[in-house]
């Protein structure tokens, strides 16, 4: 600035300490007045919710001794000396159930595979900063929001009725809706993307694609890895009652114990497919701690 | 470029190359052995190209039944429906969190020294967690009855297995630094808790709970297929007679729920994250 | 480095005008950042362009290089309109005009010989690269520029491995690589310490002269320019106040550029 002096404002605004207090007490009655209301809306809303949900609490004390009896119904009768003719009684299907827990998995996998893929893709269109079009990054959004919005046991009824009973169903449904969910986590990760690789990359002439292969992809993959593991988790309980509905996997078992109250069937069965989800989650957990460690691509 | 011929780094600098010889056909065997595993996978699951391109007409044809979505006098029973399953989400997401808090501390490494007690609650989340929120709706109908009351118990049960571990993890990775500063000043344990680690993990708290919120919609939508209360009954009843264009119209109005609660959620994550996470 | 070589050929006056800037402006909303900008520089010169922060010099690269597009205005490179190029020759003319950064722009987790090969991805074949994969003849290329830079023995090394100065030397091998008529370099050695900011400048002046490629490059020290470059434009406002040789810089010029002698002695 030409103005003679060397352009240095003094460090210190005189402002009166009084005015000073004012204000902060005036924002501090403000933050408080915000909490306030905050705290009558929660009331409000769970006096509804309460309302709406049938909520009895007193039933539910009452009904406790249920869950005993339930659960006591469920536990095999277990004698050390004939532990291995009992456990053999209670697993009398345990090979057909193994192989349908296979099955679930299976599902789980395949889905989760298919899904994170066409996540992948409809990420970069979908994600603010890296779309090639407003109007694609709008409706990539709205195909994630619709897929992932439909429950899958409604999908996977729409698709049992169109592809027929068995896992094909429970695969599609559950790998749309994982399309869904994946490909808003992936976005969200995508829209915090460092810009500078991104231009680096683009400056050279690179298209469209090849910029979200070579700048983005490298510094989100551990992030998309670890969140398609997580999925895989997940997917394993959802396939393991799309059987309900007839897509294939443990569910259909278990349903049936449920209807037909087998309920010694219905602890092993439960037990089995914990066991199963105690063990995948364990392995992507590890898996998920090697990406996050090792973090990102060996030299291509 | 320069015209000049160009050096043949290949001989002296192998590793910026590509495998060949008995390394590419190493690599080539890894490839084809993964495909295999790949498609003996689809054999087991009986997915056929065949049976894709039928499905696929299928689903177009029903598509087109689909449309437009009718709007029948059940419309109002929709509604009530659609206020249970909001009201199933938001108690059960609501307990469980709270609930969760807790627990959580007691499977924290950093928090809770006693390893048995660690190893229970870590262990007893993981068996919660490992049963889909479908049959705990089906438990609970068969303890308090038909309901919403049975959706909350199953969406809350389910939820605080899946909370305590990620609050439980969330609070074994805060700073220990922050949490020695305030150890420092001679707070004592609870104090230490709740203005050291506390203060590091509400923003992810609170941000988790909100995210599940929208999740927990969208599961509290099926309950009602067992009889847990919300949209689900009356969504499997249309679908189990093929009243397609009421099928559409739930789905819809299912939607349009789903995406306001979202777009609320994403605000308050927003304002939530803005004032704490300074 | 020989005193020679370091003040370089004598300006090339006589040297064919290759790039043209007619009356360049860009506007972000109400403010002016390149203000009717009107320059020629001449095949095979090196361009030094001047000026505070905030006066326009990397808006005014950042659209020669179409990586922003002008609000008025015309960029001409052989006579050929690059301000409204799109699709497949706007890509093209992107690989020509090869940018340096500021914070070096390499993709952290890929190595750095897989950011030198990105500056091929405009080349034939396009699709296997989609990929990773890259052949022989182009790897022998980026690890010839690599080798030219002396870099080549950290090719497999994550690029974010390195220090300040071996990443920018990295980002010229990806731009040499891709064959380019003109290098534009935003601020290339404003992260790096004195040592690294010779070998960086050093580096540039060698390619220009060697390989006859034109370079414009912005720089913060009048120093620099004056060391390395024939020829200094200077930007203040968004709009040019001098154009001429490096050795016209005198004190009253440098007064308007940077506005005050605090700034000027920062400039220093």
């Amino acid at each position: 600035m030409t103005d003679g002096t060397l352009g240095v404002r003094p460090l210190h605004h005189p402002q009166p300490r009084a005015q000073f207090a004012r204000a902060w007490a005036a924002q501090k009655r403000a933050h408080r007045l915000q909490w306030l209301s905050a705290a009558v809306l929660m009331m409000l809303l769970i006096a509804i919710s309460a309302w709406l949900g049938e909520v009895k609490p007193a039933l539910l004390w009452d009904r406790l001794p249920r869950f005993g009896s339930y659960f006591g119904r469920m536990v095999p009768e277990l004698a050390l000396a004939t532990l291995g003719e009992d456990l053999a009684y209670w697993y009398w299907n345990g090979w057909q159930w193994l192989a349908s827990l296979w099955q679930t998995v299976l599902i789980a996998i395949y889905a989760t595979l298919f899904g994170a893929i066409l996540a992948y893709v409809f990420s970069f269109l979908a994600a603010r900063n890296l779309t090639p079009a407003p109007w694609v990054g709008v409706a990539a959004r709205r195909t994630l929001e619709l897929a992932r919005t439909v429950p899958e046991l409604v999908f996977a009824v729409l698709f049992v009725f169109a592809f027929g009973i068995g896992p094909l169903a429970g695969v599609l449904a559950i790998g749309l809706h994982s399309f869904g969910a994946l490909g808003k986590l992936f976005g969200d990760v995508a829209e915090n993307a460092d810009p500078e690789p991104l231009r680096g990359v683009r400056a050279t002439g690179a298209s469209w694609a090849q910029t979200m292969v070579y700048g983005a992809t490298p510094q989100l993959m551990p992030d998309y890895l670890s969140y398609g593991l997580m999925r895989l988790e997940i997917n394993v309980r959802a396939a393991s009652i799309l059987g309900f509905v007839g897509a294939g996997g443990i569910g259909q078992e278990l349903y049936r114990a449920i209807k037909n109250f087998d309920h010694t069937d219905i602890s092993a069965i439960a037990l089995m497919l914990i066991a199963a989800v105690m063990l995948i989650d364990a392995l992507c957990g590890w898996l998920r701690g090697r990406v996050i460690g090792r973090e990102g691509l060996r030299a291509l | 470029m320069s015209g000049r011929p160009l050096t043949r780094w290949r001989e002296c600098r192998p590793e910026l190359y590509p495998p060949r010889g008995l390394a590419l056909w190493r690599r080539a065997a890894a490839v084809l052995l993964g495909l295999g595993l790949f498609l003996w996978g689809l054999d087991a699951l009986e997915v056929t190209p065949g049976r894709l391109i039928d499905g696929i007409g299928q689903l177009g044809h029903v598509f087109m039944l689909m449309m437009p979505p009718a709007v029948t006098e059940h419309v109002w029973d929709y509604v009530r429906a659609i206020g249970e399953t909001l009201a199933m989400a938001f108690l059960g997401t609501l307990v469980a969190s709270l609930l969760s808090v807790p627990l959580a501390l007691m499977g924290a490494r950093n928090i809770m020294p006693f390893g048995p007690v660690r190893l229970l609650v870590r262990r007893s989340s993981d068996v919660v967690r490992g049963i889909d929120s479908l049959v705990w709706a089906i438990f609970f109908v068969s303890v308090v009855g038909l309901g919403p009351f049975a959706g909350i118990l199953a969406i809350a049960m389910n939820d605080t297995g899946v909370l305590t571990k990620l609050y439980a993890e969330a609070i074994e990775n805060t700073d220990r630094e922050q949490v020695k500063g305030v150890r420092a000043t001679g707070a004592g344990r609870m104090q230490t808790i709740g203005f050291g680690v506390l203060p590091q993990v509400m923003p992810v708290l609170l941000g988790n709970s909100l995210y599940f919120l929208e999740s927990n919609l969208r599961s509290a939508t099926i309950l009602g297929v067992v009889g847990a209360g919300g949209i689900g009954f009356f969504l499997m009843d249309r679908l189990m007679i093929s009243a397609w264009r009421e099928v559409s119209l739930i789905v819809i109005m299912v939607l349009v729920t789903v995406v306001c609660i979202d777009a609320l959620s994403r605000v308050l994550r927003g304002r939530l994250i803005g004032p704490v996470g300074r | 480095m020989s005193l020679s070589s370091r003040c370089g050929r004598p300006n090339a006056a006589g040297a064919k005008r290759v790039l043209e800037l007619r009356a360049l402006t860009r506007r972000f909303g109400n403010a002016t950042a390149v203000d009717r900008v009107s320059m020629a520089v001449g095949d095979g010169e090196m361009v030094a362009v001047l000026g505070r922060s905030g006066a326009g010099k990397s808006t005014l690269l950042n659209m020669i290089n179409r990586l922003i597009d002008p609000s008025e205005g015309e960029i001409l490179y052989n006579g050929r309109d690059i301000s409204r190029l799109s699709g497949a020759e706007l890509l093209a003319w992107r690989r020509q005009s090869a940018m340096i950064f500021q914070r070096f722009n390499l993709v952290a987790r890929l190595s750095v010989l897989t950011n030198v090969l990105t500056g091929r991805l405009n080349h034939k074949p396009r699709l296997p690269k989609l990929f990773g994969v890259f052949n022989d003849q182009e790897r022998d290329i980026a690890i010839d520029a690599l080798a030219s830079l002396g870099m080549d023995e950290h090719a497999l090394k994550r690029a974010d491995q390195l220090s300040g100065g071996q990443q920018q030397r990295v980002a010229i091998a990806r731009a040499l690589v891709q064959e380019p008529r003109l290098i534009l370099a935003d601020e290339p050695v404003a992260s790096l310490d004195p040592v690294n900011s010779q070998a960086v400048m050093e580096a540039l002046r060698r390619i220009n002269q060697e390989r006859g490629i034109t370079v414009l490059c912005n720089l913060h020290s009048v120093p620099l320019a004056r060391a390395w470059c024939d020829r200094a434009i200077a930007l203040s406002e968004g709009r040019v106040i001098y154009d001429g040789p490096v050795g016209g810089l005198d004190e009253p010029t440098l007064l308007a550029i940077y506005g005050s002698a605090a700034a000027l002695t920062e400039a220093h």
